[in-house]
């Protein structure tokens, strides 16, 4: 534990030692302002649309007459602003609202309320960012983004179904697990190594319909944040992102509803006050039909196959008095794929409470409870018996946030959580003249605690810090048995525990450190250090995510995986509006604890999976540039990764370091949204990267009469090259004046050049000469059409 | 367990596309590959050597003469196995296979040996019948071996067929983990759906006469076969990181050695 500390001083000697000795002058300085014996008031209050009372997150409230003077307003549209007594202009104002000001003589605290409104900006404009470039500049974190939803709505995605984490695979420095894959690798990292969280509660397998659709119907969120790296320290449990969706709250003025029929799913989405200007609801639902079309077919068994996925969101939020709100969230989504006697259905259920209360205009608290469970069903009939396989993984959640701004420059956040996670692996049920014998639940019991503070502080006009502390514990309960084993997996000692017992703890501190400094008021250096721990592993033998993927805790053997990252960037803006946003990160990220399985593993049914484990280490760097037009018809981004992502395991490819699945050296995509005129606009996104790492024959052998592939280094080899143009148009009806009915149509093409890319490439003898073998590519989605037809009122 | 996934992806895949594509591979230099098998049926043991080759050549592998062949039992017996007329083949002539003894086969060649060691399982569980039937998914017709699996240790079974004669290249792999002391309801090839085969040679139909090969295989062997099956029946949706199987063998080297037992039903495929 001393060496992550004396890490985080060491950064931030280097900070300080770097831009010479004036900021050090400067720290010095930074304090007699709060030294002046003048009265301090507070003022607080929530940012609002005025039009549906959503909350508006990020939303900058300042003083005209103390420039540098403000502050952002909180998840939940909270603002803090503490300042000496006084008269001041306060403005208020975020990116596609009209800024609002308004003249306050301030000699107590006192409470102020904004609604803005939309607009604002000329009608043919499209801002791609939720966030004002600026705040990019003058926040200390780096490796952040903000994908707001209603800015991508445009984007053309496959089956024209929008969905926010295949958009956000177009962000440097991440990357689509796959074609048509809504699973991701974030810097390096690998596919479970993402906190998604969905109103707080973590979404354990965020696909639908073997991972092509996202579990996020868009309809219902607002907006998704992202960090890459250098997270704030009231996140915890995943090793390279966190991915923060946030559901709308619902129109707290009037009732509204919108929806879409599109080529394979239908939406609808319901919302309006509960009373207004207190309390709104949003309930949305969406279901595929896939499976009409599968009706259609003249094969019996595709006739007789079902192949759906649903899912409904709901949220309701009440003001209970002006310190008091209350939040209800929930979702739930279910997938069915059915082939003859086989059925297999899974999703993820979840709710959030939260309750918000203020403790005084300057401590802003929130209290959550939340129920996260992910599980799988398999119905399988054999001569006419049935039996089932089940799995689940259910977490109960209980965290507690305190946001506390002692003055202008200061943001003190702290509060702890706990998560009880009940982790059941597949077990079969099974009648007693069944074709197979029932086999026992094993659910694996644990408990996660964490407690984290972290400051933020706006040292100077041009220094910006933000230190941050996790203390993070995981504890494995009983009842159950636990084993170890020796290096070829075979079982050294087994103990069974009770109930409750405490079977092995680990204590982890995670030091998280960011730091700005403006250069202009364009122009800003950030630097960043980060610890994360992952306390949950999942095991995948397949390239994409599957329904049946395993998830195993942290255990005896198992230890927490960690990751230190270390990154740097450098962030522009140019134009006198922002026009344009340019940054250029770099990062580093050592891993540690990493877990695969031996080679060749049998993973599902395996009931004894801890003995193939195999444990290693990882490295992942690389350099992410990112230009963004922000204003004007035509917007957009293009980013570009150069970076490297490796794994070293003694029991893997003879020790030897070996590039990740995900390793993709290049990686460019291009966004470009132009408005045409008031009706059309158009989108384009261009994807090309370096293939996959994978592992190519290196010979043949003969074995069982047959040409056997002889496999070398493992993922020594590459994919080919991917390359993709998807193609957009959207047709907005011109609004009728005094109707409240929009509608509008989009049309988009996937992959517009039929380009065959390859998803993935296996090797065969040749069906029609035996004497010889073949390297066959096989290539999902050549060219897909969609249009979608969607609606509000 | 994946089947229904593996079936959606079946659906799925026939919106995609495949093509043969050539691809500039990496050569490894020739490797030693070691097929030893010997059954409880009367026959004496046989091993095949043979030598890798590049991926893009024909599938003629060089075969290796001239090793020294020796297979031993944990009773006492010892023989040479002498190379026969095709070369890169050995056959025993004395030592045969029995239900529970445990044979060693010792490989020589180029100055390296490799050692392998297998158990004939027992008792030996018989194959009681064979019966046709639809498959579950598809329009296929599959064969159900039946038996009764002993309740008690984990017992591991191999399956071979053949249509009128001709071999189906895949090799069918059941075990009673799931299933122990039950009789077997699996037909051949319910993995994935339909026959199991992407040959329509190997497709049955009303008429064929179907022969059924069944082996009691060691853990080892088994594991070689399962491993085996991952690399050559990967579907390409769901594709592993592809590794060589786990060879029974000792020095790093490619193939198995198995001692298994040996019994085999036929039956005319009904109408169905």
């Amino acid at each position: 534990m001393k060496l992550p500390l004396t890490l985080l001083s060491l950064r931030f000697h280097l900070f300080l030692a770097a831009p010479a000795g004036g900021v050090l002058g400067l720290l010095a300085c930074a304090s007699p302002q709060a030294a002046q014996a003048q009265a301090r008031v507070t003022l607080s209050g929530t940012v609002k649309d005025a039009k549906t009372g959503e909350d508006l997150t990020g939303a900058s409230v300042h003083l005209v007459e103390l420039p540098g003077v403000g502050a952002a307003a909180n998840a939940y549209g909270f603002y803090s602003l503490t300042v000496p007594a006084g008269t001041y202009t306060v403005e208020a104002s975020f990116v596609g609202y009209q800024a609002q000001r308004r003249k306050v003589t301030a000699e107590k605290s006192q409470r102020f309320d904004f609604k803005l409104s939309p607009g604002g900006q000329e009608l043919t404009e499209v801002v791609v960012t939720g966030r004002s470039a600026q705040a990019n500049i003058s926040k200390a974190q780096a490796g952040v983004e903000v994908l707001d939803l209603k800015q991508i709505a445009k984007v053309p995605v496959l089956f024209g179904e929008k969905d926010v984490l295949k958009t956000l695979t177009l962000l440097p420095g991440i990357k689509s697990a796959g074609e048509g894959s809504s699973g991701f690798t974030v810097r390096g990292g690998n596919v479970d190594q993402n906190l998604i969280l969905l109103d707080e509660a973590p979404v354990y397998n965020a696909s639908h319909l073997l991972g092509f659709f996202s579990t996020f119907n868009s309809d219902a969120i607002r907006d998704l944040t992202v960090f890459k790296g250098g997270m704030p320290a009231q996140y915890g449990g995943r090793l390279s992102s966190v991915v923060d969706i946030k559901m709308k709250d619902g129109n707290n003025q009037e009732l509204h509803g919108s929806g879409g029929i599109g080529l394979i799913a239908s939406r609808l989405a319901l919302e309006g006050p509960i009373v207004k200007d207190k309390g709104s609801f949003l309930v949305t639902g969406r279901r595929t039909y896939a499976d009409v079309f599968l009706k259609l077919s003249s094969n019996e068994t595709t006739k007789s196959s079902s192949l759906y996925f649903y899912d409904f969101n709901a949220k309701a939020n009440y003001t209970l008095s002006p310190s008091n709100r209350l939040y209800f969230s929930g979702y739930l989504g279910r997938d069915a794929l059915g082939v003859g006697n086989f059925g297999n259905n899974y999703g993820n259920q979840t709710a959030t409470l939260r309750l918000n209360h203020l403790f005084s205009d300057r401590l802003f608290s929130n209290t959550s409870l939340i129920f996260s469970k992910y599980s799988y069903q398999i119905n399988i009939k054999v001569n006419n018996q049935d039996f089932s396989i089940d799995s689940d993984i259910k977490d109960w959640n209980l965290k507690q946030d305190f946001e506390f701004s002692p003055s202008t420059t200061q943001t003190l956040r702290f509060g702890a959580q706990a998560i009880y996670h009940t982790i059941t692996p597949g077990h079969v049920t099974a009648a007693a003249d069944a074709a197979v014998n029932p086999t026992p639940a094993r659910p694996n019991y644990s408990l996660e605690t964490a407690a984290y503070a972290s400051y933020e502080w706006h040292a100077t006009e041009s220094l910006d810090f933000a230190a941050g502390l996790r203390l993070s514990d995981f504890a494995l309960l009983g009842a159950g048995t636990y084993s170890t084993y020796d290096n070829s997996g075979r079982v050294v000692a087994s103990q069974q525990y009770g109930s409750g017992q405490v079977i092995k703890t680990y204590l982890n501190l995670e030091p998280r450190f960011a730091a700005s400094y403006q250069l202009s008021a364009a122009t800003a250096l950030k630097a960043g250090y980060a610890r994360n721990v992952q306390n949950l592993h999942l095991l995948s033998n397949s390239a994409s995510t599957s329904p049946t993927d395993l998830y195993i805790p942290t255990s005896v053997n198992v230890k927490p995986e960690l990751a230190d990252q270390l990154s740097a960037g450098y962030f522009r803006t140019l134009g006198a509006k922002e026009d344009y946003a340019f940054s250029a990160e770099v990062y580093y990220k050592w891993l540690q604890n990493q877990v695969d399985y031996r080679n060749g593993t049998q993973l599902q049914g395996n009931q004894d999976v801890e003995s193939t484990l195999v444990f290693g280490q990882g490295r992942a760097y690389g350099i992410e540039f990112l230009v963004k037009k922000q204003t004007g018809r035509l917007t957009g981004w293009l980013g570009y990764t150069l970076s490297k992502s490796q794994r070293q395991f003694n029991d893997i490819n003879n020790g030897a370091r070996f590039n990740a699945r995900q390793d993709r050296p290049n990686d460019l995509s291009v966004v470009a949204l132009y408005q045409l005129n008031a009706k059309w606009s158009l989108a384009a996104t261009f994807v090309a990267s370096t293939g996959n790492a994978v592992t190519y024959p290196v010979g043949k052998y003969l074995v069982a009469g047959q040409a056997v592939p002889l496999y070398g280094a493992r993922n020594a080899d590459r994919l080919p090259a991917y390359r993709r143009l998807d193609l957009g148009a959207t047709y907005e009806k011109p609004h009728q004046e005094g109707h409240r009915f929009h509608s509008s149509w989009n049309f988009s093409v996937y992959n517009a050049l039929g380009r065959e890319n390859p998803y993935s490439i296996t090797f065969q003898t040749d069906p029609n000469d035996p004497t010889k073998t073949q390297a066959v590519q096989t290539s999902l989605f050549k060219m897909v059409p969609s249009a979608t037809y969607n609606f509000s009122f | 367990m994946k089947y229904p996934l593996v079936l959606a992806a079946a659906l799925l895949l026939t919106a995609s596309c495949q093509k043969v594509v050539t691809l500039d591979l990496q050569n490894a230099d020739p490797q030693l590959a070691i097929e030893g098998n010997l059954a409880d049926d009367g026959q004496p043991c046989t091993v095949l050597l043979s030598r890798s080759v590049d991926y893009t050549q024909t599938n003629t592998f060089p075969a290796v003469s001239g090793a020294t062949v020796t297979l031993s039992d944990d009773a006492g017996g010892l023989e040479k196995l002498a190379e026969t007329s095709t070369p890169g083949q050995y056959r025993g002539s004395k030592l045969l296979g029995q239900p529970g003894r445990r044979y060693t086969l010792r490989v020589e060649t180029g100055g390296q040996s490799y050692v392998a060691a297998s158990t004939l399982p027992s008792p030996v569980v018989a194959l009681t019948g064979l019966r046709a039937q639809k498959s579950v998914v598809g329009n296929n017709i599959q064969v159900v071996p039946e038996y009764q699996d002993p309740a008690g240790p984990r017992n591991y079974y191999l399956f071979r067929q053949y249509r009128n004669g001709r071999l189906n290249k895949n090799i069918f792999l059941q075990t009673d983990e799931f299933t122990d002391g039950k009789s077997n309801a699996r037909a051949l090839g319910s993995g994935g759906g339909g026959g199991g085969s992407t040959d329509d040679a190997d497709k049955l139909a009303t008429g064929d006469s179907v022969r059924v090969e069944m082996q009691n295989v060691d853990p080892d062997a088994y594991e070689y076969f399962r491993t085996l099956n991952q690399i050559l029946q990967g579907n390409p949706l769901f594709s592993i990181t592809p590794t060589n199987p786990k060879s029974n063998f000792s020095g790093g080297v490619l193939g198995y050695f198995s001692a298994h037992s040996r019994r085999q039903r036929s039956l005319v495929v009904p109408p169905l």
